[in-house]
């Protein structure tokens, strides 16, 4: 497993991230502003490194989500001020924000893209979801409101490929599939297992988690035929409908004795990734029979004869007799001394707060994802 | 006011229309509704379509989803007290998504419209669904 690529921009939470479609500019939301850093090739020292370019100031209240549509170069970002800007690249390189009015008396929790990049929808604390669209004759974003069975704050939202199915996790312990079909910016998607005329705001699927803890993050399959979400019971939940109306071919629940996850993601449709607050990132692979936790992206410290093991037992010698010297404590194999433990053992030293697909092989199946997190890195790792 | 209307113009044509509208819709028997917009590019109030409309549904399911519209509407109604009357009315619907500019454009016109429609009252919605209970609210206020 080749290592993983570290980029620690500051020494603050970085709530959500993206890359544009050319992972060339990285957006990094950083309390109230939003900083964009450019990747500059290998110059000094091993692999590229991001520098600050840009900072998009506009928010009053710290930034809880921010996209980038991969197509268009639009950026979205959504606040606890309860607001949403659309950032427009221009020719000569600045930034051109549009207010959003979301009409949202609470903060604004989450905000995606949808595929086809016409719409995005956000989460809020206001117990609904905003789906915005732009609207060419007054030359303005209308949002318009999601809000029937939600009882709670929305955490977050996924969209499926069709750009009409939106999958949102509440704290009200459900995670819940709705349509936001909006007549004239979308066309009427395929009948699939969620349904089939779908006017906005049908609920196509509502999914309670056994232990009604708050439901963290939901995304689809890559296929769109199968529902995960993770929650704050230690659990992953996915679901694969079969029909409108009808119950779901299969529910699979899989409990950890990990720590919460606050993010997941499908690799592919038989393999889900996911992190959260034990600060490592776990695979899970299954398929509608059932589903298990395969294993952790981390280095494995102990045992593992290949080079980085082998790396790992070298620096903790050194770091032994460094110690030795310099705080007097004397190391051993097993004793508690000796042994660095002012740092964790995993890459990030805070809990995760997102992940992202970053690189999709020819067959579609993720080979490399980025991680966001508490601790103010950005970690590129390879699956 | 005198100020807005150097800003909105009326052209001739729709003055006669609106003269004509007022006049002769006061014996018909079925309620009769024009939707008047604002042209953005040269502020001109003038109507969105060609027809008068006779079925509140109908009227309803024309309005735009995200502007506002000026409406005028005649309706005829049998009151409580057995008296025909058939009340005119400006009808000013300001959906809650238009965009602010809208708002203000439509909002600075209001009162040019009713001098120049000549209408009893405004009465304000803000959705579509509102028009199902236009005879109670024609009915309650006379």
């Amino acid at each position: 497993m080749a290592a993983p690529e570290v980029h620690h921009l500051f020494h603050a939470p970085i709530a959500d991230h993206s890359f544009s479609a050319d992972r060339a500019t990285l957006a990094v939301a950083r309390d109230t502003t939003v900083e964009l850093y450019h990747r500059t090739p290998s110059g000094s020292g091993p692999g590229p490194t991001f520098r600050l370019q840009d900072e998009l100031r506009g928010h009053d209240k710290t930034i809880t989500g921010v996209d980038i549509a991969p197509r268009s170069g639009r950026i979205v970002t959504s606040s606890q001020d309860r607001n949403a800007y659309v950032w427009e690249p221009s020719a000569s390189g600045e930034w051109k924000p549009t207010l959003v009015l979301l009409r949202i008396n609470r903060a604004a929790t989450c905000v995606r893209w949808s595929p086809s990049e016409a719409k995005f929808a956000v989460g809020s604390g206001a117990r609904t979801i905003a789906v915005c669209y732009f609207e060419a004759d007054n030359d303005w974003w209308v949002s318009k409101h999601i809000k029937k069975p939600l009882r709670s704050t929305v955490t977050s939202v996924a969209w499926h490929p069709n750009s009409v199915l939106l999958a949102a996790g509440s704290t009200d312990g459900h995670a819940r599939v709705f349509s936001s079909f909006i007549k004239g910016t979308d066309e009427r998607p395929e009948a699939s297992a969620w349904g089939e005329r779908l006017p906005f705001n049908t609920v196509c699927g509502e999914y309670l988690n056994p232990t009604a803890g708050w439901v963290h993050d939901v995304a689809f399959s890559p296929s769109g035929a199968a529902l995960a979400f993770c929650a704050h019971d230690s659990s992953v939940t996915i679901v694969y409908p079969s029909g409108p109306e009808q119950p779901p071919q299969a529910v699979i629940s899989v409990s950890t004795q990990l720590l919460p996850f606050t993010s997941i993601l499908w690799s592919s449709e038989t393999e889900l990734v996911c992190a959260g607050y034990d600060c490592g990132v776990y695979r899970f692979a299954g398929s509608a029979d059932g589903w298990q936790l395969s294993g952790t992206l981390e280095k494995d410290e102990r045992g593992s004869a290949s080079r980085p093991g082998l790396e790992q037992r070298e620096e903790s010698a050194l770091n032994m007799f460094r110690s030795m010297d310099l705080k007097g404590r004397a190391g051993g194999g097993g004793s508690s001394g000796g042994v660095d433990d002012t740092k964790l053992k995993t890459v990030h030293q805070n809990s995760i707060s997102t992940l992202r697909a970053y690189e999709t092989d020819g067959e579609g199946r993720v080979a490399r994802i980025s991680t966001g997190g508490v601790d103010g890195r950005v970690v590129v790792w390879k699956l | 006011m005198s100020s807005e209307s150097r800003l909105y113009t009326f052209s001739q044509d729709t003055k006669a229309a609106l003269r004509k509208f007022r006049l002769g819709t006061s014996r018909a028997k079925d309620p009769q509704a024009i939707i008047y917009q604002i042209d953005k590019s040269n502020m001109e109030i003038k109507r969105a379509d060609d027809e008068v409309y006779t079925n509140v549904q109908e009227l309803a399911d024309e309005l735009p989803d995200n502007s506002p519209r000026f409406v005028l509407l005649s309706y005829p109604l049998t009151l409580a007290s057995g008296r025909l009357s058939v009340p005119y009315v400006m009808i000013n619907y300001l959906p809650p998504t238009c965009s602010s500019e809208m708002r203000m454009l439509y909002a600075g016109a209001k009162e040019l419209m009713r001098n120049q429609s000549e209408v009893g009252r405004i009465i304000e919605i803000d959705s579509a669904e509102d028009l199902e209970d236009i005879e109670e609210r024609l009915k309650g206020e006379d």
